[in-house]
């Protein structure tokens, strides 16, 4: 089971989307955010590794997601880049919960 | 508990190890930052995948470059996705346990070739530091002459997210110099990596490409306008151009298994090191064939390395032609 989910979203995924879809993919999540860094770690309640998220990122440039995923996703689209802690079910399954979300409020779908 | 890098899934003191199961492994944002923080660290990299994923031509690239592994998953335990020799964890790193190649590498036992194979150019161009310098136009006249259309975009990672511009490109050069900068860059069928780099008195320009598409195999005339459009007033400034043809598949990635041996077609040396060793040593190439090129007072040397008489490898051909005009790549 793969552990990389990427959200392709046709509308920009704001802040609340972000954080509706963070509800709905479990409770108790923790967030951990640095300011150096673009990524966002989700962690469990006993603060061990979930997943973590980058992005968005505007992809402009014709024929990179076909490139990469093999599908057909016409640019520009935003690409949120998730990525599960391996080893783990749990894990994926939530952060297909928030990419499914993130996605369906976004006019997205969800690799793979 | 220790914060690993996200694209991490475990780090020993000599490697970080990395698992991926996409069938196509990219130079994602976060594995360039988790490369460049393991090669700051000293530590191996190690990306681990089934045999059924294939690397982005970027991502081998920056692998290669920094001596990181490519770890292949099978039945029979782990190999080298470039070499095939078996491997095992020794506790710290991954490791050739010297029990030789798996033995499905290359053979039939594996998904089969697509045929066709890709051609890949290596450039070299080493410019005279002036802050009017611009880079990148030598991704477009490679991206135009070898796939008939225009380079699509660029990026600092994959997926590439800008429109091409070389513009764009020379700003971010120049916003990070005098640190050297690492682009990907994207064509129709065709993927590349382009480095900048700072010298005391020059900037030099690095760009490997693959170009692909057809599955009829590389377009070797396009190869050969390319070799000529080096002449161009544009790309005064060239060293070296090596062309490799790589059997295998026809599309840019690279697959876990021996594909055939990539075969050098052409080297191109530039005016400067043709000038520094003079016309007739030029001619005097020890290539299959030798075409001068460009202005007669300013000549390009293009030679072939495909059916010398006197030596039927290509490869020695190359490494012959390199020594003939004193490494100029370098």
């Amino acid at each position: 089971m793969t552990a990389d989910l990427i959200a392709l979203c046709h509308r920009q995924p704001d802040r609340d989307a972000v954080l509706a879809a963070l509800r709905a993919a479990g409770p108790d999540l923790g967030v951990h955010t640095d300011p150096s860094s673009p990524v966002v770690r989700l962690t469990d309640r006993a603060g061990q590794p979930l997943f973590a998220v980058d992005g968005p990122l505007l992809v402009q440039v014709p024929g990179e997601v076909e490139r990469l995923l093999g599908v057909a996703v016409e640019a520009p689209v935003w690409w949120v880049e998730i990525r599960a802690v391996s080893g783990r079910d749990d894990a994926i399954e939530t952060a297909r919960r928030f990419a499914e979300r993130l996605a369906g409020s976004s006019e997205g779908r969800v690799w793979p | 508990m220790a914060v690993t890098h996200p694209a991490v899934d475990m780090v020993t003191d000599r490697a970080a190890v990395v698992l991926q199961e996409r069938p196509v492994v990219p130079l994602s944002r976060w594995l360039a930052d988790a490369v460049a923080t393991a090669a700051a660290d000293e530590k191996l990299v190690q990306v681990v995948t089934p045999g059924t994923s294939r690397l982005t031509l970027p991502l081998a690239a920056v692998l290669g470059a920094v001596g990181g592994r490519r770890v292949v998953r099978s039945d029979a335990g782990y190999y080298d996705g470039l070499r095939g020799e078996l491997l095992a964890w020794d506790g710290a790193a991954f490791q050739a346990t010297g029990a030789g190649a798996t033995p499905g590498y290359g053979s039939p036992a594996l998904p089969p070739a697509v045929s066709g194979g890709t051609v890949r150019i290596e450039v070299t161009v080493l410019h005279p530091a002036s802050e009017a310098l611009v880079v990148g136009r030598l991704v477009e006249l490679c991206v135009d002459t070898l796939t008939g259309g225009p380079p699509l975009g660029w990026g600092v990672a994959e997926p590439a997210t800008q429109p091409w511009s070389y513009a764009e490109v020379t700003a971010y050069c120049r916003r990070r110099a005098p640190q050297p900068s690492t682009v990907v860059v994207t064509g129709r069928d065709a993927v590349g990596l382009l480095r900048v780099s700072r010298r005391p008195s020059a900037v030099v320009e690095k760009l490997t490409l693959a170009a692909g598409g057809t599955g009829a195999g590389p377009d070797l005339a396009a190869v050969d306008r390319l070799a000529v459009a080096m002449s161009g007033a544009r790309m005064a400034n060239v060293r070296l151009m090596v062309a490799t043809l790589h059997p295998g598949r026809s599309d840019t990635t690279v697959e876990p298994r021996f594909t055939g041996w990539p075969v050098p077609y052409g080297v191109l040396v530039g005016p400067e090191p043709v000038a520094e060793y003079g016309v007739e040593h030029a001619r005097a190439a020890p290539a299959a064939s030798v075409l001068l090129t460009g202005p007669a007072t300013r000549p390009l040397c293009w030679c072939l390395l495909i059916g010398s008489p006197s030596e039927p490898n290509p490869s020695n051909v190359l490494a012959d032609v390199l020594a003939h005009f004193g490494a100029p790549g370098r």
